[in-house]
């Protein structure tokens, strides 16, 4: 789904009253599980003042992609991020799971006028986690700057966003798929430096990368992937250092200026890099009521480069097992049967820990997980992401 | 039983209701003093605390320019880019446009840095629009609330005048109260940089770090910045302001010791006017506990009713001493930010404790001696006295060991303040426990003075205060300790006083100073008044604060005008330190710098310079009353050769004719009228410095006469009880020809003996007291030493008091002598 959305809704359960993005950006308000839940009239302010910021673009055309240009930003829209998740191991198999993930956000369309260096209309807000399964650990950072004077910003003609010392970056090289991606966060003695080779070219999400987020025109954002990213590189722990991985990773990436409907609460999404060579992505947009939202969507990809576009009725997905987070008391539905029948796909997602919530200015659950098939006869599995949102009430 | 015991109290004291209310009245003023002493010192701490909480927040360490500010860039090169958790600040002054003038703080901060930094800020920007707009509406600003007024409409405009000029900045939100802000601005630092001219610079980084993250940043500073340990680098503040509280406090804790005194003499006398009472209920078989046991309610109730009323008259005095405590801070706003904590309930325990405490423990003794009474002895006041006389001999002893006790630890090293004022109690206690001995010895000396001044009165009286001395003696002793409190800080003050009009005579050499406003390394006054025939020599200075490692340092780089440096040396390893400031590479420290780090003469101090830090040889130490305390002083020559800053900031003018000062003042005026430099004669800052130390010491001023209240009324709550005691004895007098105006001449003449004796008693107490508190007290206090001078007016001022309170307290029981019923009196017992 949109990730666009996805984020935002995690913003509007992280407070109470009048709720402010901004205020979460920064770490604010820390998420109270046990606050009533935010009432929906009260949503963040550009979700439901949506119109008044009509100095934002918004994604209301078909948007001819051309890269690298939109790997880099697109300060005219209000929000935009570049979401990197992957499985990793080195060479003994030893797992690792990791997400690094930038979040652009425009605070108004243009830059306030001063002489100061410090002027700015763009924040930035960064995640990053690690997961080391074979000690059941949980690593996760965040980080918030200014888009000024070189603290944080992006490049606006090809990949290159950094927030203080964390980075993804194109770098040239020879390698078949063009140039490489360069990603890089430390904190606290948790690192990675990573080399990103994309072994596929950007998947368009939704219409042709139109993905819409509500039946108004322009509530929609745009929105590809890069499915399949070889990765190398060096992962350090606390109390390990430089350890060699290789394994896979994925580019979500999203930008626009839109809102989510009052009715949805949540959603639960999901990246799988299947053995037969496809990639799924699905997200499911939660209503109050728990039902999948009819702009829940997704899309099979192949090595071929064909994309099949998956609505809520293709999709059928099955909590299998919960899982209650001693810290925050959240219960997180982490198994899921995944069945897709048109595709031949049924499949049992689990994650490599269930001890895999983000503990940040905003809380939710992102984790490394595998796939297998629930028919003992069929050979598919996978590796991906799972994230679930919208949990906190 | 117990219940007629109890009753047989209630109808001594309904008979008797002066001596009840002068003993609960002694527990409430001795409580009420330590209770508003507390709950200020709590109050204007509270408000400190908050203060420079809210700058600091979680901040570990400080990242500081070494002189000035520093480059932004170091910012994002040397913190954000390695991933430390900092946050930039820029700090300017600017001053309000509503005609107050009044000078804020204003505070540039990164909102999105400032996460787990500053709570105040977290709290005022927690709603997205006013962070939103901090950050992206160009003149944005969070107010205190005081200054909004009763206006809380947002958003306004709020007028300022900033190192840049006039400017105008949206007020959209408002800093919560009691958060320490109230003197402070806080604006995005883009904003801040603007106003205060500050584009591309920065004032300081804000850290939050580790050990080992604090350990290689310092490998990595830039030249000309310094790593600081926020800790310490407040440190100074801390001591000199823990200083401050202690030093009160012993003062309140003085003023409860005497009320403890008052107790003491009013339960002694209380029970030895009932001995024969107590006498006969012994007699009738009841048993010393049971006395005991009533007894000790009576002082229960007597102290749990002297703490209470204590404890809200505290209440009451608290504000007076905020407010005094606070003449000391320039800042007016947060003067008035400063609200008396609340009633808390453990301060409430805490008077209450204490002063029960303290009446159950002064009322221990004489409890002891009504359950002694032996019934057959108890008429017989002689054996009494006797005992009385034994009990000095013991005294004595006790006197010998506590002294001992005191002056091990005074002597003892480390400078601990509370070590060195308990030395000082077990002193006082010494020498209230000889006081009695003392004061009846100088008693016998003056009869025969007195019988010289009147053969029939002088020698009586005498001998009357003698054979009363088991009644007066307490009292006696409380009223010189109290005195000599008065004389002592008296002593201390003036002492203080004279050593800092000493100090500033000889310090400003030069007849007028000129403050140019901001530095320049502009000439061109120079060059002026070096050419004016009037002037006979100038002086140079440049005034730095200089963060080092020794935390925030005042730094003045000089050149000496003809008169010289103006030094008052303490230590010094040369005759003449004063050459090797000029010519060498050294440096000369402030006394209290010298105390607190340490450092002697000849030693090294590190100083950051542009080249890196650098080790300055110490020339001389010498005496600084500035309270900024840390100072450092060299040459502008050797400044110079280490920080390329060729600004100077101050200029010092001596003229040919002294006379002429007020007329050059004048023609400077009218020659620099356009520019902001401000002209302060030598006279004018004289008198400026010398009327912050009376404000300075105000607060004790108060407080000595609040415990030369408290002892007034203990000598006269024990005199007049003594003397109205005495209407039988008055009436035998009467009866044997005394005419009433004889018989109140001699009350008064008894009671003038006993209090002019406790004055003089009072003096060489006070005097050694001073000597304590100047050096010992004041030295670990703040680094200071001052030349002990004993000036009479405190001495005859103690002695006055001392008399006229004696003698106040004879004047009820003489006019009683007029009007006393002759044969009533008689038939008295």
């Amino acid at each position: 789904m949109s990730k666009l959305s996805r984020t935002m809704r995690t913003f509007c359960y992280c407070g109470t009253h009048a709720l402010a993005v901004l205020s979460v950006l920064v770490g604010l308000q820390a998420c109270e599980p046990s606050r009533p839940p935010a009432s929906n009239n009260t949503g963040i302010r550009f979700l439901v003042q949506g119109d008044e910021h009509s100095e934002f673009a918004r994604a209301s055309q078909p948007h001819l992609f051309e890269f690298p240009r939109d790997h880099g930003a697109h300060p005219q829209f209000r929000t935009e991020w570049w979401y990197f998740t992957g499985n990793l191991e080195t060479e003994s198999g030893r797992h690792f799971g990791f997400e690094l993930t930038f979040f652009r956000y425009g605070l108004s369309a243009a830059i306030p006028v001063g002489e100061s260096r410090w002027r700015t209309n763009q924040a930035w807000l960064a995640h990053f986690a690690v997961t080391d399964t074979k000690n059941n650990t949980f690593y996760a950072y965040e980080r918030l700057a200014r888009n000024a004077l070189g603290i944080a910003g992006a490049q606006t003609d090809q990949l290159g966003v950094q927030v203080e010392n964390w980075y993804a970056r194109s770098e040239t090289s020879n390698e078949p798929g063009g140039a490489s991606i360069a990603l890089a966060a430390n904190a606290e003695g948790t690192a990675i430096e990573l080399r990103l080779q994309p072994q596929r070219g950007p998947v368009l999400q939704g219409d042709g990368g139109l993905d819409p987020k509500g039946p108004e025109p322009g509530n929609a954002s745009y929105y590809y992937s890069l499915p399949r990213l070889s990765v190398s590189g060096n992962i350090s722990l606390p109390n390990e250092e430089g350890l060699a991985v290789k394994g896979w990773a994925w580019l979500d990436r999203e930008w626009g200026t839109s809102a989510l409907s009052e009715r949805v609460t949540g959603w639960d999404w999901l990246s799988l890099q299947l053995s037969d060579g496809r990639d799924l992505m699905f997200y499911r947009l939660r209503n109050d009521d728990g039902t999948a939202n009819e702009y829940s969507g997704g899309s099979v990809s192949s090595a071929d480069g064909q994309v099949t576009r998956l609505s809520r009725e293709d999709v059928n997905m099955q909590i299998m097992r919960q899982w209650r987070s001693p810290i925050s008391n959240i219960q997180y539905p982490v198994d899921w049967r995944v069945s897709i029948e048109s595709l031949g796909i049924d499949l049992l997602v689990e994650p490599r820990q269930d001890n895999q919530e983000l503990n940040l200015g905003l809380r939710y659950w992102e984790g490394a997980v595998t796939a297998s098939s629930v028919e003992t006869s069929a050979s598919l599995t996978g590796i991906g992401y799972l994230e679930l949102a919208g949990y906190n009430d | 039983m117990r219940l007629t015991l109890l009753l047989a109290s209630l109808r001594f004291y309904l008979r008797h209701p002066w001596q009840a209310s002068l003993a609960i009245i002694g527990i409430a003023l001795g409580v009420a003093v330590f209770v508003g002493v507390d709950v200020a010192n709590t109050s204007a701490q509270q408000a400190f605390d908050r203060s420079a909480d809210f700058v600091r927040g979680a901040t570990t360490h400080r990242l500081l320019p070494a002189l000035a500010d520093l480059d932004e860039s170091v910012y994002r090169d040397l913190i954000a880019l390695n991933g430390f958790t900092g946050a930039p600040i820029v700090e300017t002054n600017v001053s309000l446009s509503d005609g107050t003038g009044r000078r804020i703080s204003l505070l540039g901060i990164d909102p999105f840095e400032e996460a787990g930094f500053r709570d105040a800020t977290r709290v005022a920007i927690g709603s997205a629009d006013s962070m939103l707009d901090l950050i992206s509406t160009p003149s944005a600003a969070l107010v205190p609330v005081s200054l909004l007024g009763d206006d809380p409409v947002l958003p306004r405009d709020l007028r300022l005048r900033t190192e840049t000029g006039e400017a105008v900045l949206q007020v959209i939100g408002v800093l919560p109260s009691n958060v320490g802000a109230e003197a402070t601005i806080v604006a995005d630092i883009s904003t801040a940089q603007e106003l205060a001219g500050m584009l591309g610079r920065i004032s300081r980084i804000d850290l939050m770090l580790n050990e080992a993250e604090a350990t290689w940043l310092a490998t990595q500073l830039p030249d000309g910045t310094v790593l600081v340990d926020a800790g310490n680098e407040n440190r100074t503040f801390t001591e000199l302001s823990n200083a401050f509280r202690t030093n009160i406090i012993a003062l309140g804790l003085l003023a409860l010791a005497v009320g403890m005194f008052m107790v003491y003499s009013t339960m002694s006398f209380s029970i030895l006017q009932r001995s024969r009472m107590f006498a006969v209920l012994r007699a009738m078989g009841t048993h010393p506990h049971e006395l005991t046991y009533s007894i000790f309610i009576e002082v229960l109730i007597f102290g749990s009713a002297g703490a209470l009323l204590g404890v809200a008259l505290g209440y009451a005095l608290a504000r007076l001493l905020v407010d005094l405590m606070l003449l000391t801070v320039e800042d007016f706003a947060f003067r008035n930010a400063v609200g008396i904590s609340g009633l808390s309930p453990w301060l409430l325990v805490k008077g209450a404790a204490l002063g029960i405490f303290a009446t159950c423990l002064a009322a221990i003794e004489p409890i002891r001696r009504a359950t002694r009474i032996d019934p057959a002895a108890a008429m017989s006041r002689t054996i009494i006295e006797r005992s009385s006389l034994a009990r000095t001999r013991g005294s004595s002893i006790a006197a010998v060991i506590v002294l001992l006790i005191g002056l091990v630890l005074l002597a003892v090293p480390g400078g601990n303040l509370v070590v060195a004022f308990t030395g000082l109690f077990c002193i006082l206690a010494a020498a209230a426990l000889v006081t009695p001995a003392v004061s009846f010895w100088f008693v016998r000396l003056l009869e025969p003075l007195l019988k010289l001044a009147s053969p029939q009165l002088g020698s009586l009286a005498a001998r009357n205060v003698l054979a009363q001395r088991s009644r007066i003696a307490v009292a006696g002793s409380a009223l010189s300790l109290a005195v000599a409190t008065v004389i002592g800080v008296g002593i201390m003050v003036g002492s203080f006083r004279s050593s800092l009009s000493d100090w500033l005579d000889s310090t400003l050499t030069s007849d007028l100073y000129l403050n140019l406003g901001t530095p320049t390394e502009d000439s061109a006054i120079i060059d002026r008044l070096t050419a004016d025939n009037r002037v006979s020599g100038l002086s140079q200075t440049r005034f730095v604060d200089m963060a080092t490692e020794y935390g925030n340092v005042a730094l003045r780089a000089f050149v000496p005008g003809p008169r010289g440096w103006g030094l008052q040396i303490i230590d010094a390893e040369t005759a003449m330190p004063e050459d090797q400031l000029a010519t060498g590479d050294l440096v000369a420290i402030s006394e209290p710098f010298a105390y607190r780090n340490n450092i002697r003469a000849g030693e090294r101090v590190s100083l950051p310079t542009e080249a890196g830090s650098r080790n300055f040889e110490v020339a001389a130490i010498y005496r600084d009353y500035n309270t900024a305390g840390a100072g450092i002083l060299m040459h502008l020559g050797t400044y110079r050769q280490y920080w390329t800053d060729h600004a100077i900031d101050g200029i010092g003018i001596e003229l040919h004719e002294a006379a002429a000062t007020e007329s050059f003042t004048q023609y400077l005026r009218d020659s620099l009228a356009t520019s902001n430099v401000r002209i302060t004669s030598t006279i004018g800052i004289k008198a400026i410095s010398m009327r912050i130390f009376d404000r300075t010491f105000r607060i004790t001023e108060v407080l000595r006469l609040l415990a030369g209240i408290v002892a007034f009324l203990g000598i006269l709550s024990a005199l007049m009880a003594v003397q109205l005691e005495r209407q039988h004895e008055f009436a035998i007098l009467r009866s044997l020809g005394f005419a009433p105006k004889t018989l109140a001449a001699l009350i008064i003449t008894e009671t003038g003996i006993v209090g002019f004796v406790a004055g003089l008693v009072a003096i060489p107490i006070g005097i050694v007291l001073s000597g304590l508190l100047i050096f010992i007290i004041n030295v670990r206090s703040f680094g200071w030493t001052m030349n002990m001078i004993v000036q009479p007016a405190p001495l005859i001022l103690g002695l006055l008091m001392a008399t006229l309170a004696a003698l106040l307290a004879g004047v009820i029981p003489s006019m009683r002598s007029y009007r006393s019923d002759l044969s009533a009196a008689l038939h008295h017992e």
